[in-house]
């Protein structure tokens, strides 16, 4: 089933087109990597898709209802979203971070069943050791899988990542896309996340779409990258290596 | 899926460690309400004639006098000086400290206080506007005859706002680093603080001495009428702050996040800017500008309870209330029988407080 369609989506900053004409579209269950350039537009587009931004042209599709019709409540419950990393400015526990997942269902007093998922998810994620500590006292990896935890306690539809990854270690870089795999899996949820690191891309995601100044130059399966469109979009010669089945790109040097 | 064993008791053990961290949070918010109502009771018995704890109580709980000539002095002096004192202290208190928490929350920035971010110097400016000049920029938008001392106020006021909405939309420009921000409002604050300074130099010494003593912020300027409209204001302020409490929480991690979990941001910035600057608007132009209880009130409050402002709130109006009764209560102390504007003493009170919390701070988020 299609969970997330976007249709010819297009936005501009004053005359300035960041993205245009992009259309893509991710069914349950299926993680889709979003990958390209420095300024290619690829956080711009997580925004227009998650109604952070308004976009100029197009339609975003949630479960086949546009998104603007949806209210802020029913957004948050159907689209969840992780930006690049900010650290709070005051104390704030890893449980008070992953509970706010909980916020677009609350009405006020969190219920058993709240503080049990919050707790649920803490422990599968490894945390439940620092769960009552200060998110700012954590490390770079855990803070960012307090974060996601928080997503994640939205219980969304869709999971919007921007660069999960980046600056996290490679056993954290594994593991937080391992995790999601298999939330992926066992929910049918959608993820699309950016990332500068194909290598992750290829063995994460399901689908991969290629954004080079604002235009969608590849999208489909794993396959579509090839080592020409590596060199359009990156200007990167690059080798794409197989090894136990699966692609590896191993980049040579820059044009 | 069935979680094994080992991750049932982690869960159940997380979601322990959860309510006995609320229980302390309610036992700390209790602690604190204690310890405010015993300074309320010893703040009653200082004052220009001393009298003891055990003195005030009995006269406080013989109530106001119906007829006041016949009433004895004592129970005159508490019902009408005191009480309304010590009353609009704990309510000023608890008002600056909320307005503090809530500007510290919504700019994401520790430094952010009505004071700090040039809020109070504004109203200084607004009322010594109305004090020399006797302009009443309130005439502008409420084009009805006005008190004097509601003129005062409204220009205090109006201010607030101008000063408050200039810092919010230098705050929204791009590439506007929280930093900058508070620079901005020290920018802001000397260029009232220099607006006032050229009121002072026009103005007839008569005037001055009005303005100076109003830019002492004092509780000695408290009565009842006075008190009924802190009271009122600084209500509904925390209130409408309160029903924000999770929206709060939501925004430390960013507008982002927060947008994306359903919290409308741009509105809780306005209407969360919008009451902090009314509250202290109202009790500095009441009262005069009452500096440094805004800045360290949350800070108390974050290392007592945490970050979760449902307890945030709650805890910040209580250590406002203490600092603002405990600063009273010394400056009624310090130079007995004379009575020291409270002004003057919170600053006194407050930078140790500060520079204390400070240095205990394990990680520093400035």
């Amino acid at each position: 089933m299609v969970t997330l369609q976007v249709k010819n989506l297009g936005f501009s900053y004053k005359r300035h087109d960041v993205f245009r004409g992009v259309s893509f579209e991710v069914d349950e269950g299926m993680i889709l990597s979003l990958v390209g350039p420095n300024g290619a537009g690829k956080t711009t587009l997580l925004k227009c898709v998650n109604r952070l931004l308004p976009p100029k042209t197009g339609a975003v599709t949630v479960m086949g209802r546009a998104v603007q019709t949806l209210s802020r409540l029913e957004l948050a419950r159907s689209i969840a979203y992780v930006p690049q990393a900010s650290p709070p400015p005051f104390p704030m526990t890893v449980f008070d971070t992953v509970l706010l997942g909980r916020r677009p269902y609350l009405n006020w007093r969190p219920r058993r069943r709240d503080v049990d998922l919050v707790a649920e998810i803490i422990t599968r994620l490894g945390l439940s050791d620092m769960a009552m500590r200060d998110v700012n006292e954590l490390s770079g990896g855990e803070r960012q899988k307090a974060v996601i935890a928080r997503a994640i306690a939205q219980e969304p539809k869709i999971l919007l990542l921007d660069e999960p990854t980046t600056y996290l270690d490679l056993q954290y870089q594994l593991r937080i896309m391992g995790f999601l795999r298999e939330l992926v899996d066992e929910k049918g949820l959608c993820v699309v996340f950016t990332t500068h690191d194909l290598n992750l891309a290829l063995q994460f995601s399901d689908r991969m779409a290629v954004l080079k100044d604002g235009v969608l130059v590849a999208e489909g399966g794993t396959g579509i990258l090839t080592e020409d469109v590596i060199l359009r979009v990156y200007g990167v010669e690059a080798r794409l290596l197989r090894s136990g089945g699966r692609p590896y790109m191993a980049p040579v040097r820059a044009i | 899926m069935i979680p094994p064993d080992s991750e049932k008791s982690d869960t159940a053990g997380i979601g322990g460690a959860y309510t006995a961290h609320l229980r302390k949070n309610l036992l700390f918010l209790l602690l604190m309400l204690l310890v405010m109502g015993a300074l309320c009771v010893f703040g009653l018995s200082v004052g220009g004639a001393s009298y003891t704890v055990a003195e005030s109580w009995r006269a406080l709980l013989a109530g106001p006098a119906a007829d006041p000539a016949a009433a004895d002095v004592r129970r005159q002096i508490i019902w009408t000086l005191r009480v309304p004192r010590v009353l609009s202290a704990l309510l000023s208190g608890a008002g600056l400290a909320v307005a503090g928490l809530t500007m510290q929350t919504i700019l994401r920035n520790p430094l952010a206080s009505p004071y700090t971010l040039g809020i109070s110097a504004a109203a200084s400016f607004g009322a010594g506007l109305g004090i020399i000049t006797k302009l009443n920029v309130l005439l502008a938008v409420l084009p009805a005859a006005v008190g004097y001392d509601l003129m005062i106020i409204g220009n205090s006021f109006i201010f607030t706002v101008v000063c408050t909405f200039l810092i919010y939309f230098l705050s929204k420009l791009k590439k506007v680093s929280a930093e900058t921000v508070v620079l901005f409002g020290v920018a802001m604050m000397y260029v009232f603080e220099a607006a006032t300074s050229f009121l002072q130099y026009i103005g007839k010494p008569e005037e001055l001495a009005e303005l100076v003593y109003w830019m002492f912020g004092s509780l000695s300027k408290a009565s009842w009428h006075k008190f009924y409209i802190i009271l009122v204001c600084v209500a509904v302020c925390a209130v409408l702050t309160y029903r924000n409490a999770w929206n709060f929480n939501a925004l430390l991690l960013g507008d982002e996040s927060a947008q994306s979990g359903g919290v409308h941001v741009e509105r809780l910035r306005v209407t969360g800017l919008l009451l902090s600057a009314l509250t202290t608007a109202v009790i500095v132009s009441l009262l005069g500008p009452i500096g440094f209880i805004g800045l360290v009130a949350p800070h108390v409050g974050r290392m007592l309870v945490g970050g979760d402002h449902r307890f945030l709130i709650p805890a910040t109006c209580l250590a406002g209330a203490i600092l603002l009764i405990l600063a009273d209560t010394l400056s009624c102390l310090v130079l007995a029988p004379a009575v020291l504007p409270v002004g003057i003493m919170t600053s006194f009170v407050g930078v140790p407080l500060l520079i204390y919390l400070i240095m205990k701070r394990r990680r520093e988020h400035w």
